[in-house]
This record gives structure tokens, C-alpha cells and sequence, in this order.
């Protein structure tokens, strides 16, 4: 009688070895949440420039997962004369141009919507965020939010009141400013509350 | 004796005892084996060693996150810092003025150090080694930034400025590393070391500005 | 060959020998495998030896080499106390440099030199309280980055409540690191600090030393 061949003594082994195969890619597979997927927003919501959208995501704080659903109308990238929420006019460097991005936003007045981010891109994909405070512009914190009612904030530390300003209205616009080089055409403006989610509005 | 010896047969050899020690001095084999290959085998340095980006004065440095190009380069035993403080030292304060385009996002380099020709490394810190980055700067708009660091004056001749996004070295690991030679002599070092006019260090601006 | 395999073989059946022996190299191997891996890190390193704390004398604590000079007491310091009728500052002057090739930063310097609890001085528990700051003495401004290679006169605070008694002494520690690699991240820091040296200096009132 022949011994058994080298395949049938290890054929539990070969068996197994896809398995741990695909365990161990499993198992580090956290890395790609990590380093990639929540890194910036990636699932997104594409919409025009025009017509009202709804965005629905979820922020999260103290209580846990705050769940939010937003109406957006991207009106008009066009050049800034101040910054966002300021009266005094800009003064930019040379080569630097101003743009002002004219948004539509509704939805509930106790949805905390402040802790937004605003990105421009131009068509080949190259970004540019809203700055709050830069050596060459300051404006207001929030790009999403009207600066003098800002509704109520995430619940974000103990013994403090998350909503104390006025109170938001049900819709309102505003229009962030975002600084870019000359020459450069705005393709797509880019909100998140948060990654991964987003909303892609073209601006063409 | 000899009867039951032929009577086994001969495959239950492999479930013997010597099976199970020749499995623990093979485990212990293959992790001694790994540790050796680790440590013996330089590729540890090599394989995570960032990529340097070299220039001089002047030259415009291409990197992954951006270009670098130091405009300037002075040195003296005081500086002004943007607050007003002054600043002195022991050993020199080089001060270098650079201009810094991102690439592809906003991005701020957080890593500003000074190299000497012996591997010492002299970082910025908030106050005593200023060096302010005006935070992320917006992809093709030149962001003008200074750094001022002391160092001992047998540090100046040769040294370089090292750049790069990253503040944890960990992290500089086949990253893109901006480093200037500053082009500095033993004479800089004698001569700013004697120097006690306060050197000024520019707060952060955007754009070209006058120098080119 | 044929005797001793004929021994291993009659070993074979005895199978509560055989799990021991099995259970043995296991153990074994588990004990080679991490003796291999380069072992475990000791919890609790033991107690280094404090030596007496004299002014004057360098004093290795790993990242610096810290040289206490005098301790006394000030009523101005720019930043921290300046018209502050509440709090006082003691203040111990002594020279730092720093030992490797790279900066080091302020905190661990302040961490490294601290002062046995007295009257009026918060900290944390019952241990030595860390200083609170570290100022150069030649232009009054804050030491956040030690430079290899460079010599500092700096001046380590700590505030103390005014209400309390002037000490006529105070006792330090003297806190020392060794550079190791990290078993978090294999990068190599400055861990387990340990008092080095420890002892009694006088501190100096401002009224003595303006008589």
C-alpha cells in the first residue's frame, strides 16, 4: 500500500490556508477605514448647480450618533468683494482671487449644523478649502451656517449649553469665500459634515 | 520485545515524541530565523527612509506635498520673535525665510529643523525656536513663512533646512523630505555669533511678495 | 540506530507521558518564543540608587545633564507673577544642556526637576511637585525646545501661595530617563523616569539678599 501523497496528508491545511488567507486580510482590513474611507468624504451625494437637494448623514457627540437631514441649493460661485460674514473689504495678495460661494441651505432649527467643511475643486481635481483664518482672510468659523444665527452646536463638552444663540431660521443662505490662485475655475463645490459622507455639487 | 517492535507499524513513528520536539525547535527555528532576518538585514532604515529632495538657496524643490524655496538666510545671537519678545542666545540664532506652495490640497509643513553636518537636528518649537506656518496653505498661492533656530555655532558651516508635512519623524517614513543647503561657511558662524542685532522673524504672509 | 530508535518507540504508547512531554515542549517553546522575541519589559524596574543632591555638580538624568546652582525666592517674573500680590515664585537657577543629538522638548526638562511637597505649593497626590515652567535667564523668555549642544542658565518656578511661610529650604528630586524603545510604537524615547538624585538647598528670600 502507498503512503498517502503530499497533497492528501496536508489537504486540511490547503483547506484552510484560503481561509486564513482571507482572515488575515480581514483583520487589517481596519486600515482601510482608517487611512482611506475616513480620511475625507467619499460617499457622495452628486447634485447640480440650481436645484434643491437633500443631504441626509450623521454627526456624532457626547449623546452619540446625532443623525441630520439638510435641503442644499448651490446658487452661484461668483467673485467675492468681502469675506464671509465681515464688512470690511478684501485685501488680497497679488495672484490671489476671492470667490464667493452663494448656498441655499433648510432644515429643521434644532439640527446642529455648525461643524461643516467647504471645499472648492477646479476640473482637475485640485482642492481648495474655506478658511476661517488665513494670513490673508478671517471670516466666519462655520461656511454652512448664517454667522449671527448659528442654531445649536454638537454636544461636544459636559457644562456647556450647546444651544444659547439665536435661533435659526428654517432657511437661509450664505455665502463663504474661498481664496484661490488667478486663473483658476471653480468645477465643483464639495460639503461635508463629517467624513465619509459629502455632497458634490457641480458648479458648471 | 523484539515481536512488538516489527508488529507496529511503520507510520506511527511520525506521531512519536521526537515529532513534537522537532515541532517546538522548528517554531522556535522559524521565529529566531525572523528576529535575525529583522535585526541583521539593514532593511529596516533603508526600506523606510524618506526620500530627500535636495537644493540650495534659490532653487525651487519639488516634492510630493509641494515646492520649497529659501529665499533668505541671516544669523545673529538675537531675534524679535512676531510677538515682540527677544530672544537670546548662546550659540546662534539662524533665521531663514522661505516660500512654501502645497500641491493637490492645503497642507501646512509642520516639520521645519536644521540639519548640521554631524546629524544633529535643531526643531522649531512655539516660542524659544519660532516658526509659524499661518496654517494650511491653499494648493498654488505661495505662502511666505521664517523660522528662527539656535543652534551652537560649530552647527552653522554645512547646515541644512529640513522640511516636510509630517511633526512626528515616525511618520517621515517614505515621505517626501524637502532638505536646503544653506550654504553656510565657518566665517556665517563667526560672524553671526559677534552679531548682536536683533534679527527680525516675519509673521506668515500669502503671495509672491517683493523678492521676486 | 536501531536500539535507540527501538527506545523512542516504546515511549510512543504511554500516552499520559506522551500530553506531559507534549505539553512540556509547548510550554517551552512559548518560553524560547518570547525569550526570542527579546522577552517581556519588567513592570517595575527596580529602585536606582538616589545619590545626594550638591550644587555645583552635573547630574545626568538621561535627556539632560541639569546642574543646580541655588534656589530663592522672586516676586517678579515676567509672564507668571508679574503684580501678583496672591502667589510667590520660587525659582531654582541651574544650567541644563541637552545630551543627545536631537531637541528636546521643555515639558520633560520641567517634569525632570521637582520639588518635595512644602506649604503653599500645589500638585497632584503626595509626590514631588514637577516645576511648573522653565525660563531662560539670560532674556526672561520661556525654554520650550532644549538644542543639543548649547549651554542654558535657565530658571525652574514653581508659584506658591503668598498666605504660605517663605521656606527657609527646600528639598528636590531630581528625575532621570532612559532611552528605550517603546513597546507601544518601537520608536526609541525617553521612558521610565526614576529619581536620581535628591537633597536639601537653601532658598534664598529677596529681603536677605537685598540687606
Amino acid at each position: 500500500m502507498r503512503p498517502p501523497g503530499w497533497w492528501r496528508r496536508n489537504r486540511w491545511g490547503l483547506i484552510a490556508l484560503p481561509v486564513t488567507v482571507v482572515a488575515a486580510l480581514a483583520a487589517s482590513s481596519y486600515r482601510v477605514e482608517t487611512y482611506w474611507w475616513v480620511e475625507k468624504p467619499r460617499d457622495l451625494v452628486h447634485a447640480e448647480r440650481g436645484e434643491w437637494v437633500t443631504f441626509s448623514a450623521s454627526q456624532y457627540d457626547r449623546t452619540g450618533d446625532v443623525p441630520f437631514t439638510v435641503r442644499v441649493r448651490l446658487d452661484d460661485v461668483r467673485p467675492a468683494d468681502t469675506p464671509f460674514g465681515e464688512d470690511a473689504p478684501l485685501e488680497l495678495p497679488a495672484g490671489v482671487q476671492a470667490v464667493a460661494v452663494d448656498l441655499a441651505l433648510a432644515a429643521a432649527p434644532d439640527v446642529p449644523l455648525t461643524s461643516c467643511d467647504l471645499v472648492v475643486r477646479d476640473a482637475s481635481g485640485t482642492e481648495y478649502a474655506y478658511q476661517s483664518s488665513s494670513p490673508s482672510i478671517s471670516q466666519a468659523t462655520s461656511p454652512c451656517v448664517p454667522p449671527d444665527a448659528r442654531g445649536p452646536e454638537l454636544d461636544l463638552f459636559e457644562g456647556l449649553d450647546p444651544d444659547t444663540g439665536p435661533p435659526r431660521p428654517g432657511e437661509w443662505t450664505v455665502s463663504p469665500v474661498v481664496l484661490l490662485p488667478d486663473g483658476v475655475e471653480v468645477a465643483e463645490v464639495l460639503l461635508s459634515w463629517g467624513p465619509p459622507d459629502g455632497l458634490l455639487i457641480s458648479a458648471e | 520485545m523484539g515481536g512488538r517492535r516489527v508488529a507496529r507499524p511503520p507510520s506511527s513513528r511520525l506521531t512519536g515524541l521526537p515529532r513534537q520536539a522537532a515541532f517546538a525547535v522548528l517554531l522556535v527555528a522559524a521565529l529566531a530565523t525572523g528576529r535575525a532576518v529583522e535585526t541583521l538585514m539593514p532593511v529596516g532604515d533603508e526600506v523606510a527612509a524618506p526620500f530627500e529632495r535636495t537644493g540650495g538657496v534659490g532653487d525651487r524643490i519639488e516634492a510630493r506635498w509641494g515646492d520649497v524655496e529659501v529665499t533668505s538666510v541671516a544669523g545673529s545671537t538675537r531675534i524679535e520673535d512676531p510677538y515682540g519678545a527677544t530672544h537670546v542666545t548662546g550659540g546662534v540664532y539662524v533665521v531663514v525665510d522661505w516660500t512654501y506652495t502645497a500641491a493637490g490640497e492645503p497642507q501646512v509643513p509642520a516639520w521645519v529643523a536644521i540639519r548640521d553636518t554631524e546629524g544633529r537636528v535643531f526643531r522649531t518649537s512655539l516660542e524659544r525656536n519660532p516658526y509659524s506656518s499661518g496654517g494650511a496653505a491653499q494648493p498654488g498661492i505661495p505662502r511666505r513663512v521664517a523660522a528662527a533656530i539656535e543652534v551652537p555655532a560649530d552647527a552653522v558651516a554645512g547646515a541644512e533646512l529640513v522640511i516636510t508635512l509630517e511633526p512626528n519623524p515616525e511618520n517621515h517614513r517614505r515621505d517626501d523630505v524637502a532638505v536646503v543647503d544653506l550654504g553656510l561657511t565657518q566665517d556665517d558662524a563667526d560672524a553671526w555669533a559677534a552679531s548682536e542685532e536683533p534679527l527680525e522673524v516675519a509673521e506668515p504672509a500669502d503671495g509672491p511678495g517683493a523678492m521676486s | 540506530m536501531a536500539e535507540s530508535g527501538g527506545r523512542l518507540r516504546r515511549l510512543g504508547p504511554r500516552a499520559p507521558r506522551q500530553h506531559l512531554t507534549l505539553a512540556g515542549s509547548a510550554a517551552g517553546a512559548v518560553a524560547l518564543a518570547v525569550l526570542v522575541a527579546g522577552g517581556f519589559d519588567p513592570l517595575e524596574k527596580p529602585e536606582a540608587d538616589v545619590a545626594p543632591l550638591a550644587a555645583g555638580e552635573a547630574v545626568d538624568l538621561g535627556p539632560f545633564t541639569v546642574t543646580v546652582d541655588r534656589m530663592r525666592v522672586v516676586d517678579e517674573l515676567p509672564g507668571i507673577s508679574e503684580g501678583d500680590d496672591d502667589t510667590r515664585v520660587l525659582a531654582l537657577v541651574a544650567t541644563v544642556t541637552a545630551t543627545g543629538t536631537t531637541t528636546q522638548y521643555g515639558a520633560m526638562l520641567s517634569e525632570s526637576v521637582a520639588l518635595e511637597q512644602l506649604p503653599g505649593v500645589a500638585g497632584d497626590g503626595d509626590g514631588p511637585v514637577p516645576a511648573d515652567d522653565v525660563y531662560v535667564m539670560a532674556d526672561g523668555t520661556r525654554l520650550d525646545a532644549v538644542q543639543p549642544g548649547l549651554e542654558y542658565e535657565v530658571a525652574l518656578v514653581w508659584e506658591q501661595d503668598a498666605r504660605a511661610d517663605v521656606p527657609s529650604d527646600a528639598r528636590l528630586v531630581l528625575v532621570g530617563r532612559t532611552l528605550r524603545e517603546s513597546s507601544i510604537d518601537r520608536s526609541m524615547e525617553w521612558l521610565d523616569p526614576l529619581p536620581v538624585v535628591a537633597g536639601v538647598l537653601e532658598v534664598t528670600a529677596p529681603a536677605e539678599e537685598e540687606s
